[in-house]
C-alpha cells in the first residue's frame, strides 16, 4: 500500500478542511457564503467536492457493525439495582465527606511507591484546565505519561523537565502541566525524546 | 444523531442518573448509545463478543461516574471519550499494541468479494488507530474537532492534521482496494 506521509502546510490542512466541513453542513454564514463563491469559479475546488461527497456517502453508507445487542443490558441489570442509593454531593454533610474523601485518594496517588495512572474505572473525570488564570501565560502544555508511570514518577520528571501537573488525568490519561522554563522548540523535543512521556503539546485557547 | 436536542436529552438522562440513580433513564441512554457507540468501538476492538463486554464496561463507567460529568461538554463527547480509553485498556490487555500496525486487518488480496460496504470497512481498517479515531469520530459520529480533541487528548491542531491525513490515506487505500477488484 502507498504510504501518504508528505508534509503539508497549516494552510493547506485549513483549505481541505473547509471542503471537508462545506460538505458536512458544518460551514455557516460568511465563511459557506465565501467558500461557495470561490466555488463558481474554480475548477479544481468543484472536484474536491465531489471528491470529498463521494467519500463520505461511501463512508456514511457503511453498515452499522458492532452494534451491542439490545440484551445485554440485561446483563446490567442486578449490578445496577444494587448500586441505586441516592447520590446527595450538594448536602453539605456529604459535600465535606466528599472533599476528605478526594483528599485521602489524592494522597494515595501521591504517596512514595504509588499506583500508576488511575485506570478507566478511578480516573478523575474533571475537565483540563477550566480555569482561565491556567493558561494565561501561554506555558500549558497537555502531558501523556508512558504507560505504567507512577506518581512518584511524575513527580520527579516534572521536577527533571521543568513543569508542574495543574490538572488531570482526564478520560483518556492526559494532564494539564504549566511549565517552569521556556516551551520553545528545543524543550519540547527534549520532552518528546524523554521515553517517559507520550506525548507532550502546547495547549492553545481561541478566546470565546 | 449529535444535534443540540439530543444532547439535551442525554443532559435531561445523565442528571437523572447523577441525581437519583434512575435506571429507567441510565436504559434510554444505554440502548442510545448502543447504535452510536458500539460501531466506533468495534473497530478498535475487533472482536463482537470483546465489543459487547467493552461497551457494557463504559455503560457501567457512566453508570458510577455520572456525577462528575461537569456539563463543559457535550454528553457523547464525554461519553467518547471514556470508551476510547477503555478500547485502549481492551487492546493492551489483549496483547495488542494500539498504536502499532499488529491488530490491523489488511487488505486480502485473495478474498474474491470487494462489496462496496466491504471496500470500506478495509480502508478503515487500513488505517491507523489515530487516523481511524478521527475519522470515526467526524464522520460517523459527527463530532467536532474540537470535541475529538477533548476526547483523544491532544490539540485541536493535531486532530486536524490527522483527519486531513487520514482522508489522504483513504482515498488511496480505497483507490487500490477498487484497482484490486476491478
Amino acid at each position: 500500500m502507498t504510504n501518504v506521509t508528505e508534509f503539508a502546510t497549516r494552510g493547506e490542512i485549513e483549505d481541505d478542511l473547509l471542503v471537508v466541513d462545506y460538505v458536512a453542513g458544518r460551514l455557516t454564514g460568511d465563511a459557506r457564503m465565501a467558500f461557495e463563491t470561490q466555488l463558481a469559479s474554480d475548477a479544481e475546488l468543484r472536484l474536491a467536492v465531489e471528491e470529498e461527497r463521494q467519500l463520505r456517502a461511501a463512508l456514511t453508507a457503511a453498515p452499522d457493525v458492532g452494534v451491542p445487542p439490545a440484551t445485554g443490558f440485561e446483563s446490567l441489570r442486578d449490578e445496577i439495582a444494587s448500586d441505586r442509593s441516592p447520590v446527595a454531593w450538594r448536602h453539605p454533610s456529604v459535600a465535606a465527606g466528599a472533599a476528605l474523601i478526594a483528599f485521602a485518594f489524592l494522597l494515595a496517588l501521591l504517596r512514595p511507591g504509588g499506583d500508576t495512572l488511575p485506570d478507566v474505572e478511578d480516573a478523575v473525570f474533571t475537565g483540563l484546565s477550566e480555569n482561565p488564570a491556567l493558561v494565561s501565560d501561554g506555558n500549558t502544555v497537555t502531558i501523556v505519561f508512558a504507560p505504567g508511570v507512577s506518581a512518584d514518577e511524575r513527580a520527579d520528571i516534572s521536577a527533571q523537565l521543568g513543569f508542574t501537573l495543574v490538572d488531570g488525568p482526564n478520560a483518556v490519561g492526559a494532564w494539564t502541566a504549566v511549565a517552569t522554563v521556556d516551551v520553545d522548540r528545543e524543550t519540547l523535543t527534549r520532552w518528546r525524546e524523554d521515553p517517559r512521556i507520550d506525548l507532550a503539546e502546547p495547549r492553545r485557547y481561541e478566546s470565546p | 444523531m449529535t444535534s443540540t436536542s439530543n444532547d439535551d436529552d442525554d443532559r435531561a438522562l445523565i442528571n437523572r442518573v447523577a441525581s437519583q440513580r434512575d435506571a429507567g433513564a441510565f436504559e434510554r441512554l444505554y440502548h442510545s448509545y448502543r447504535r452510536r457507540l458500539g460501531p466506533f468501538m468495534y473497530r478498535f476492538v475487533r472482536d463482537v463478543a470483546a465489543n459487547e463486554e467493552t461497551f457494557n464496561d463504559v455503560m457501567m463507567t457512566v453508570w458510577r461516574k455520572a456525577e462528575s460529568y461537569n456539563g463543559s461538554s457535550r454528553v457523547s463527547t464525554w461519553i467518547f471519550g471514556i470508551a476510547y480509553r477503555q478500547c485502549l485498556k481492551a487492546l493492551r490487555q489483549a496483547g495488542k499494541d494500539p498504536g502499532s500496525d499488529e491488530h490491523r486487518e489488511v487488505a486480502d488480496e485473495n478474498t474474491p468479494s470487494l462489496e462496496r460496504q466491504d471496500l470500506v470497512e478495509r480502508a478503515l481498517n487500513g488505517l491507523s488507530a489515530e487516523h481511524r479515531l478521527v475519522i470515526e469520530l467526524s464522520y460517523f459520529a459527527g463530532h467536532s474537532y474540537q470535541e475529538i480533541a477533548e476526547i483523544a487528548g491532544c490539540p485541536e491542531n493535531t486532530v486536524k492534521t490527522r483527519v486531513f491525513h487520514a482522508r489522504k490515506r483513504l482515498r488511496v487505500i480505497m483507490n487500490e482496494l477498487g484497482e484490486q477488484h476491478s
